[in-house]
């Protein structure tokens, strides 16, 4: 066969968005291990988006947020139902309206009363209008910025009529008191090692046995899926009675074992920073 | 804990294995490599598929989620690489939970159900050891509460558990790595890293005990034999009944 020369023909290229297509893991190993280390986002790997919050949009809710962070997008709404006391059957609802009042912090003038006669039953009912990358610190923000955001009318007792009467007047309404602002952040690990030498061989620092590992901040659609081990860690501020400082309501960590108990440390601080920024967007929006 | 497994109890799985710990009984049984649906399909792995039935009624959300991890975990273990196109089933049937465990209601969907997971993961890798896929490692799990008062617990009887400020369920595989971790409750870093330290103590082979603890860990070192022990003389038992036939 004769040989063409192939320096006349056109070398093969294709855009950035393709290549990212083809070989996601590659696309972002490249990215990370540029010179300015930043994600295919632009971000930082420790870098999170700060969620932009908007409440009290739905008119007919008593509270409710609309969350967007990067491509998740989350609609929360919370409607406050009377619930009569008389209506109670001992075993159902689910919970017990006690628990409830206790859970959310529910602040009612039913409550102060000798005789309880109803509760405010919250029904929250979350939206996910558009998803990309770990849903649950966005759908978490929205419900705390809904409940920030719930006023629940005046009610009180009518004995002539035998019912619970409410206040129309929002001078009257009364927002709900929070226990803590307990606040979600999750990160992705970016781990190289477990991809043969094949993938990432061009590069001399990646790859094989000595493979590098990123921790990715508020991962986003594109980059959860590369990343198998996903951590989300839930902080809040100390409450009064153990004295002051951060402290830690959960973590969820599986699909990997790069994160051990140094790591660990390390992203407790980010959620903490995280923390911070995310408090004062759900603040500000208030 | 030895006595508390039964490897292989299926005749009809590919592997199975059953645990009793703490108040639950669950039977876990692997079938695979087998055919994958289209839509289920990996082009370079295999899929895994976990399902999980409570001791009562039919799973809901808790069941879900309780697979999701299990999956994900399993997913570092088995070397999926190895049967691209294919799908390993497990499945996992509770047999018995404590009675006052709130596993036994669907009511309180916001309860724990954590208390389970060890024994769930548990026995997934007995079920998995069993059959004779190939696996890149094993694993280990426990769970460890942390009292009101800041003490931490093993084995916490039922009460304890609901008592509890947090707790925590850890796995170990047997390269060191800390392989899941899933905490709740109220505690800070330096709970979570002696939670750690008793974890591992618990899971790892007992000579491997690392020299740098110095403090309240080593009061345990009577302790008889860690759960890696047991598990590699699980294998060891089993490796020789199914080569007796060679000796005789």
């Amino acid at each position: 066969m004769a040989k063409q020369p192939i320096s006349a023909a056109q070398p093969l290229s294709f855009p950035p968005s393709h290549f990212a297509k083809l070989a996601p893991r590659s696309y972002l190993h490249a990215h990370l291990s540029s010179s300015n280390g930043r994600r295919p986002s632009g971000r930082l790997p420790h870098e999170a988006r700060k969620p932009q919050i908007n409440t009290g949009s739905l008119t007919h809710c008593h509270g409710s947020a609309v969350v967007r962070a990067g491509d998740n997008a989350v609609v929360c709404g919370i409607r406050a139902e009377i619930l009569n006391a008389s209506d109670i059957v001992d075993c159902t609802p689910a919970t017990k309206p006690e628990e409830l009042e206790q859970r959310y912090g529910t602040d009612e003038e039913d409550s102060q009363r000798p005789e309880i006669k109803a509760y405010y039953t919250l029904h929250i009912t979350l939206l996910v209008l558009s998803l990309s990358g770990p849903p649950f610190p966005t759908i978490w923000t929205a419900l705390l910025s809904a409940l920030r955001n719930t006023r629940l009318p005046k009610a009180w007792w009518d004995a002539d009529r035998q019912s619970v009467i409410c206040s129309p007047l929002i001078s009257d309404s009364k927002p709900l008191r929070l226990n803590g602002l307990p606040i979600a952040m999750s990160c992705g690990v970016f781990n190289t090692e477990k991809d043969g030498a094949g993938l990432v061989s061009q590069n001399a620092d990646g790859g094989g046995k000595d493979g590098k590992k990123w921790i990715l901040c508020d991962t986003d659609g594109f980059e959860e899926g590369c990343c198998e081990e996903e951590i989300t860690v839930v902080v809040r501020e100390r409450q009064a009675a153990s004295g002051r400082g951060m402290e830690i309501v959960r973590i969820e960590k599986c699909g990997g074992g790069v994160v051990g108990r140094e790591e660990m440390r390390e992203v407790v601080m980010l959620a903490e920073e995280r923390w911070k920024v995310v408090k004062e967007a759900v603040e500000g929006s208030a | 804990m030895t006595k508390d497994v039964v490897l292989s109890p299926l005749a009809r799985a590919d592997g199975s294995a059953s645990c009793t710990s703490n108040g639950y009984s669950v039977i876990a049984a692997v079938n695979g490599p087998v055919e994958v649906q289209r839509r289920d399909e990996i082009p370079e792995e295999s899929a895994i598929d976990v399902v999980l039935r409570p001791a009562i009624g039919v799973g809901g959300v808790r069941e879900r989620h309780l697979e999701s991890i299990i999956e994900k975990t399993l997913r570092q273990v088995i070397l999926v690489s190895a049967h691209p196109r294919t799908l390993i089933q497990i499945t996992l049937q509770v047999v018995a939970a404590p009675v006052d465990s709130n596993a036994s209601n669907n009511l309180h969907q916001s309860a724990s159900n954590l208390s389970l997971l060890p024994i769930l993961l548990q026995s997934s890798m007995l079920a998995l050891l069993s059959t004779s896929l190939p696996l890149t490692m094993t694993f280990t799990s426990t769970l460890i509460a942390v009292s009101r008062s800041g003490e931490l617990v093993r084995k916490a009887s039922v009460k304890a558990l609901k008592e509890a400020a947090s707790l925590h369920v850890l796995a170990f595989s047997s390269l060191g790595e800390l392989l899941l971790a899933e905490s709740e409750g109220a505690f800070d870093v330096d709970i979570w890293d002696q939670v750690y330290r008793w974890a591992e103590k618990d899971c790892r082979k007992s000579d491997l005990g690392d020299p740098t603890q110095t403090d309240d860990v080593d009061m345990d070192l009577s302790k008889p034999g860690s759960l890696e022990d047991s598990l590699r003389s699980i294998i060891e038992e089993k490796a020789a009944r199914e080569y007796r036939w060679k000796e005789s």
